[in-house]
């Protein structure tokens, strides 16, 4: 089961990459580097349940928060800078 | 901020520092209420409302737990939806940003609709105006303006019904009627 | 408990994949952020659901509970700064009704404004 998660988390990470690399403006990225981060706090959460520990979590409690607050940042940014 | 509030945020954050460290010893409970302490002292947390006291709010659990019901089932729609939308060609998408003025003045309220707004099918918030309470949505199907801003208050109206204050509730009151 | 929460962890995975699809798929900034805001929110749920199912412990219940709430709360408030940077900035065109901008020309305010402090 567990395999079956982090195949699909992996196919999303790599279509994140894809918007990453592509994405015509500063948002597009915005929004694939939100995406990939989530792709890998999932990723940390299918690890913990697949090891029955809770090892991990704190990290990914870290990388939420971080998370958002680099959006909000390089959302201020795009308003100030144009895209 | 009163003390009722500074306590009770000093407890959550040391039960969230003892909860981190794993388990309970009074070296974790200590240190913990010293880290609550300084964060309480150093960071300025911002007032929930500008209206303090006033827009207290006021749970009611049967109005909460439907709204967290009906939250949920729109989120699980949005998905659908927007799964439908990837697999089906993309030319229904006509977007437009609709005004939708609020009926209630509560702080928490307008909070949790824009929230809410954007978790439903096919809406973002894009601005939200203080006073008048307003918020602005861009909606991806724009067909009927009047229809989307129904939905929308429909939101207000759950969400003020399960946790508004009360003055939040007259207001709501007297104009749905 | 364990197949349920294995469930959950598929299902939560394929919403993730969901947003990824409409990140690559979508044609313009607008519906790929609208992507960006729902379905991450469904998936971090889901994927939570099952890692509480799986690991049985309070602990890290209300450590997963902890990171779902952030979801839920900060996901969709970073969507609307991310929506509102688009629409000051860029300004992609519109198909329908732009009410947004008919308020701006009202209060005369300059969408390329660069000053956004004290707002």
């Amino acid at each position: 089961m567990t395999a079956v998660a982090y195949a699909v988390l992996s196919v999303a990470a790599m279509l994140f990459l894809i918007r990453l690399v592509l994405g015509p403006s500063v948002p597009d990225r915005v929004i694939a580097l939100d995406g990939l981060l989530v792709t890998v706090m999932c990723g940390v959460l299918v690890l913990a349940a697949d090891q029955r520990s809770p090892i991990g979590i704190d990290t990914v409690l870290v990388v939420a928060l971080l998370g958002f607050i680099a959006t909000g940042v390089l959302a201020r940014y795009v308003e100030r800078r144009g895209g | 901020m009163t003390p009722v509030r500074a306590s009770g945020l000093l407890l959550w954050i040391t039960f969230l520092w003892v909860l981190l460290w794993g388990n309970l010893s009074a070296a974790n409970a200590l240190s913990g209420l010293a880290v609550a302490v300084v964060v309480l002292v150093v960071a300025r947390l911002p007032r929930l409302s500008r209206r303090g006291a006033a827009d207290n709010a006021k749970i009611a659990p049967l109005a909460t737990l439907r709204f967290g019901a009906f939250v949920l089932v729109k989120l699980i729609e949005a998905n659908l939806v927007l799964a439908w939308e990837i697999v089906t060609p993309r030319n229904r998408i006509h977007t437009g940003v609709v005004q939708v003025p609020l009926r209630t003045e509560s702080d928490l309220a307008m909070m949790v609709v824009a929230n809410v707004v954007t978790l439903t099918p096919g809406t973002v918030t894009i601005e939200v105006e203080q006073s008048p309470p307003v918020l602005y949505v861009h909606v991806l199907h724009l067909h009927d303006l009047d229809a989307v801003r129904r939905d929308l208050l429909r939101i207000e109206e759950l969400s003020v019904r399960a946790f508004g204050s009360s003055a939040a509730r007259a207001q709501l009151a007297r104009n749905i009627s | 408990m364990d197949l349920l929460g294995g469930i959950a962890l598929v299902l939560g995975s394929i919403f993730i994949l969901l947003a990824g699809v409409g990140a690559v798929r979508f044609p313009d900034v607008y519906s790929r952020l609208h992507t960006a805001a729902k379905a991450p929110t469904l998936g971090v749920l889901l994927v939570g659901v099952g890692a509480v199912a799986s690991i049985r412990t309070f602990q890290a219940t209300v450590a997963v509970a902890l990171v779902v709430a952030l979801q839920f709360i900060a996901g969709p408030v970073g969507s609307h700064m991310l929506g509102r940077s688009v629409y000051r900035s860029l300004a992609p065109p519109l198909d329908g009704p732009d009410q947004l901008a008919e308020r701006d020309d009202r209060h005369d305010v300059d969408r390329h404004d660069d000053d956004t402090d004290g707002r």
